[in-house]
């Protein structure tokens, strides 16, 4: 038998950067539903805590978010390829891939995308990849820098509608941002065991599977 | 002790605030230095151990060149003879 062949598919800061969000954005979920809900919630020893813990989170995220931006932007200048879907994947990509989520995945049927290093996402993953850091990471990160500094960004905090508008906009997309990690963290378990897609994540190397040839977490 | 005793003893134990009153109590006293530095310990073991492959090759890198650079005493000894 031939042994399985394998790909490097996600180089060294891609990982770093992906684990410290994955880290600071629970982080941040786990806090922010104390500093929401002080009544309810009570995980970090007082509110005080889950506050500096909130913002220490959210600036190891905002760093990481940066060495993403630079990895791809800069050093592999390939970020547009990797994260913008063509018409293609528009008209077809997307719908394939919904019906192999949906159906043929159940049936044993393989996964329609081959992932390689300049096209590792198949269209969903591309277009919700693309939703969430370019739209909603950047959207909840400046939200974010506003309600830590109130009284510097006074005139920019009214002119977005004042404190209830931007606390209410920071907890509506922190909403987003939870409904994803699960969606995001069920499909990238889909692989022939749970981690054999989370382990690439980890070491950078994927196994090409004999008969599921791509990862399909979105 | 009967059931329902107990069933009450537990019941005030478990809803009544003291215990939360009794942790911020706890809180005042300030444990978010502690928690702050331990979740940047985490972040730093998360990069340390990812970077752990790329120091090991550098470092077998510069043992290949050094190892290139001595003198190797057995080859010269063969081309003599
Ligand atoms: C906490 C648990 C998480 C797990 C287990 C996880 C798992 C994975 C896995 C297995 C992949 C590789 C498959 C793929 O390329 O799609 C991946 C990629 C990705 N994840 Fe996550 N993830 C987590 C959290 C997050 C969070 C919180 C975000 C964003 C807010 C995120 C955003 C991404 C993005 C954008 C990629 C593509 C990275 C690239 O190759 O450029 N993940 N994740």
């Amino acid at each position: 038998m031939e042994p399985a062949r394998k790909v490097y598919l996600q180089p060294t800061p891609v990982r770093i950067w992906h684990w410290l969000n994955a880290f600071g954005i629970v982080t941040l979920i786990v806090t922010g539903a104390q500093i929401r809900f002080p009544e309810y919630i009570q995980l970090f020893s007082g509110y005080k805590s889950a506050i500096l813990l909130h913002n220490t989170a959210g600036l190891v995220v905002a760093v990481s978010f940066s060495l993403w931006f630079f990895y791809y932007g800069v050093v592999a200048r390939n970020m547009l390829k990797i994260y913008v879907p063509s018409k293609d994947d528009l008209r077809f990509g997307i719908g394939r891939q919904a019906k192999f989520y949906l159906l043929t995945y159940f049936l044993g049927w393989p996964n329609p995308h081959h992932p390689t290093p300049e096209n590792k996402f198949n269209p969903m993953q591309k277009s919700a990849y693309l939703a969430i850091m370019f739209v909603l990471m950047p959207l909840i990160a400046l939200t974010g820098i506003l309600l830590t500094n109130v009284s510097p960004l006074r005139e920019l905090v009214i002119l977005i509608g004042g404190l209830k508008i931007l606390v209410a906009a920071h907890f509506l997309l922190a909403c987003c941002l939870c409904a994803f990690l699960f969606t995001h963290v069920y499909l990238a378990t889909l692989g022939r065991t749970p981690l054999a897609y989370i382990k690439p994540m980890w070491t950078g190397w994927e196994e090409e599977e004999p008969d599921r040839h791509s990862h399909p977490a979105a | 002790m009967t059931t329902k005793s107990i069933i009450t003893m537990l019941g005030a134990l478990l809803l009544s605030p003291t215990s939360l009153a009794l942790a911020e109590a706890g809180a005042r006293q300030d444990h978010s230095q502690l928690l702050v530095w331990a979740f940047l310990g985490m972040c730093a073991l998360i990069v340390i151990i990812q970077l752990m492959p790329v120091v090991m090759i550098a470092f077998g890198l510069i043992r290949g060149l050094v190892k290139d650079k001595a003198p190797q005493p057995q080859a010269q000894a063969a081309t003599d003879e």
